[in-house]
């Protein structure tokens, strides 16, 4: 196994059918994929793509729209929708050649951090088949820990990193602006974004190198032209790269001890020797900061994240999802839509969403997290002022098993995933060992628009304290 | 369920009532998710511990403090394609490609 960056197109046709028999498997054996496209299907359109990602096999998280090809949240709400366009992510992909292999499992809506709260049943780690992969965007992220390559997904408070960090690969949650979010349908959208899962650093480059370009269509996109182009040659230079310094004096990386001890035991200790395999063998400057209140953003994260869900998920009435035959009334159909189709998680976060933005309780929540959110920002960008990176575990635990963290019971996983999403920076999990046979990952927190430098590090790290072929039986 | 059995600090369970009807799901849900929705009240009044660190900033309602940029507002694509039929108009017919 090579990256995708290193593979000529003619070789990746060649190996098409394996990769494919492998994500069949993935559907199969984890309940990766909700809609899996048939072999005859993407041959075809691999075979007469051009472009850097000819012959390569895309797997999408069912959020993203896809033209054609149904894209239904996980939900039962939107079990028959194919939408009648791409989101700008994906028609990128596909003018530089790519091939949307399937649209992946996930929590309904993106509502979750196990991958079990999908209307298509749960996804499954390959790792261990009786714990969670991680979530929301649990199948991209086991797409590529099965033999996969690359994936998109998206992070709202975590559902990028979680699920790398459950399964053993890279996930990148870019800056916010940075990749077009035209076509997500949307959850909450001053906290989410789209971003690349992958197995080698250099086919996170490539895809990045694509994603970063500049879309009309998302009015919160970064328009600075010059800023995509500086990245876009760093990028450049990682896919070009042929060798690594063996050290890498004067980098700066923080981290807080007091955060790290949060965690479980198992998670400390493989942390703690990374730390110090930074500081011995690669001769960064690792330092223990004072993050106070860090560990308390939950409380600002859900409140946010809820009273958006509640107002972008408004629009699910019996105006537009409900059949003429079936129509009685549009108050008395909408309730029962709403109740009979969403799940339970989107449920609680509609009513929870709806409470904390309404009159009377705004200003004691909503307003008050909005402004710990401008709190925590403050202290994190003071960081990232006097050091490169931002070092965090990604989870508190190895993956949970299936039915053990449930409900309210789950938010706790995304205690260190949700900083980057309220502050907008870039963050990327690393793979960096194993714990009783699991995966344990780590997340670095960069400087704005420092995403190329999170993926150059994962280049450092790559084959030194991970594997990049290491993959589950 | 006990009426008036409060979710967290806050939250009666009447008020609750009255949120589920604004959003359009059924009462029974809050009967469903009492446990829950009481756990999600306590998680939100944990924010009350930020109190000190936090009360004389402004709220940062998105994560760069960026201004909204609407696009030009031109038509043009398929948009224009599509207001082109609205010239074509025969005995005050719209006159549609054939299908």
């Amino acid at each position: 196994m090579k990256p995708l960056a290193e593979t000529p197109a003619e070789e990746r046709l060649k190996q098409l059918k394996t990769v494919y028999s492998r994500q069949r498997e993935a559907a199969e054996r984890f309940n990766a994929y909700i809609t899996l496209r048939s072999l005859e299907e993407v041959e075809e359109d691999a075979e007469s793509s051009e472009g850097p990602l000819k012959g390569v096999l895309l797997p999408i998280k069912d959020n993203i729209s896809t033209r054609g090809v149904k894209t239904t949240c996980a939900s039962r709400m939107l079990a028959g929708y194919s939408p009648p366009y791409d989101a700008s992510v994906v028609k990128l992909l596909k003018k530089a050649g790519a091939t949307v292999v399937g649209k992946t499992n996930m929590d309904e809506f993106a509502m979750g951090s196990t991958g079990e709260n999908s209307a298509f049943g749960p996804t499954r780690n390959p790792w261990d088949v009786d714990r969670v992969p991680g979530g929301s965007s649990s199948g991209s992220a086991v797409a590529v820990a099965y033999h996969g390559y690359v994936s998109l997904g998206s992070d709202t408070g975590g559902s990028i990193r979680l699920p790398a960090c459950y399964c053993g690969v890279l996930g990148l949650k870019p800056t916010y602006g940075l990749v077009s979010r035209f076509g997500l349908i949307p959850y909450a959208e001053s906290l989410e974004q789209i971003g690349p899962f992958s197995r080698f650093s250099k086919d996170l480059a490539m895809l990045m190198k694509l994603l970063i370009e500049y879309d009309e269509m998302d009015m919160t996109m970064t328009p600075s032209t010059s800023l995509r182009n500086s990245i876009a040659s760093r990028l450049e230079a990682i896919i070009k790269s042929t060798g690594k310094p063996a050290v890498v004096n004067g980098v700066k990386i923080a981290y807080s001890s007091k955060l790290i001890s949060l965690a479980d035991s198992r998670v400390q200790r493989v942390i703690e020797n990374f730390i110090s395999y930074l500081r011995d063998e690669m001769h960064a400057e690792v330092s223990d900061v004072d993050l106070p209140m860090l560990d308390k953003s939950l409380s600002a994260y859900y409140i946010i994240a809820m009273v958006e869900a509640s107002s972008n998920l408004a629009r699910y009435d019996a105006t537009y999802y409900i059949t003429r035959e079936t129509y009685t009334s549009y108050w008395q159909d909408t309730i029962r839509l709403r109740s009979e189709k969403f799940g339970d998680e989107v449920k609680r976060r509609i009513i929870m969403g709806s409470f904390a933005s309404s009159a009377g309780y705004m200003g004691r929540y909503y307003l008050k997290a909005l402004k710990v959110r401008r709190f925590i920002k403050n202290l994190v960008s003071e960081v990232l002022s006097r050091f490169d990176f931002l070092l965090m575990p990604v989870s508190p635990s190895p993956p949970p098993k299936l039915g053990e963290a449930v409900g309210v019971d789950a938010y706790a996983l995304d205690i260190y995933t949700v900083v980057p999403n309220l502050t907008g920076h870039p963050a990327l999990a690393i793979p960096i060992g194993f714990s009783s046979g699991l995966p344990v990952g780590v997340q670095f927190i960069s400087d704005y628009y420092k995403d190329a430098e999170l993926v150059y590090l994962a280049y450092l790290l790559e084959d030194r304290v991970y594997d990049p072929r290491k993959a589950p039986g | 369920m006990t009426r008036g059995r409060p979710l967290g600090k806050e939250l009666p369970v009447e008020e609750v009532k009255r949120l589920v009807r604004e959003t359009m799901l059924s009462e029974e849900e809050v009967v469903k998710n009492l446990d829950q929705l009481s756990r999600i009240m306590e998680l939100f009044d944990e924010i009350d511990s930020f109190e000190e660190y936090a009360k004389s900033l402004e709220p940062l309602y998105h994560p760069l403090d960026q201004r909204g940029e609407p696009r030009v507002d031109e038509s043009g694509g398929e948009r224009a394609r599509l207001e082109e039929f609205v010239k074509n108009v025969r005995d005050g017919f719209l006159r549609t490609p054939r299908l």
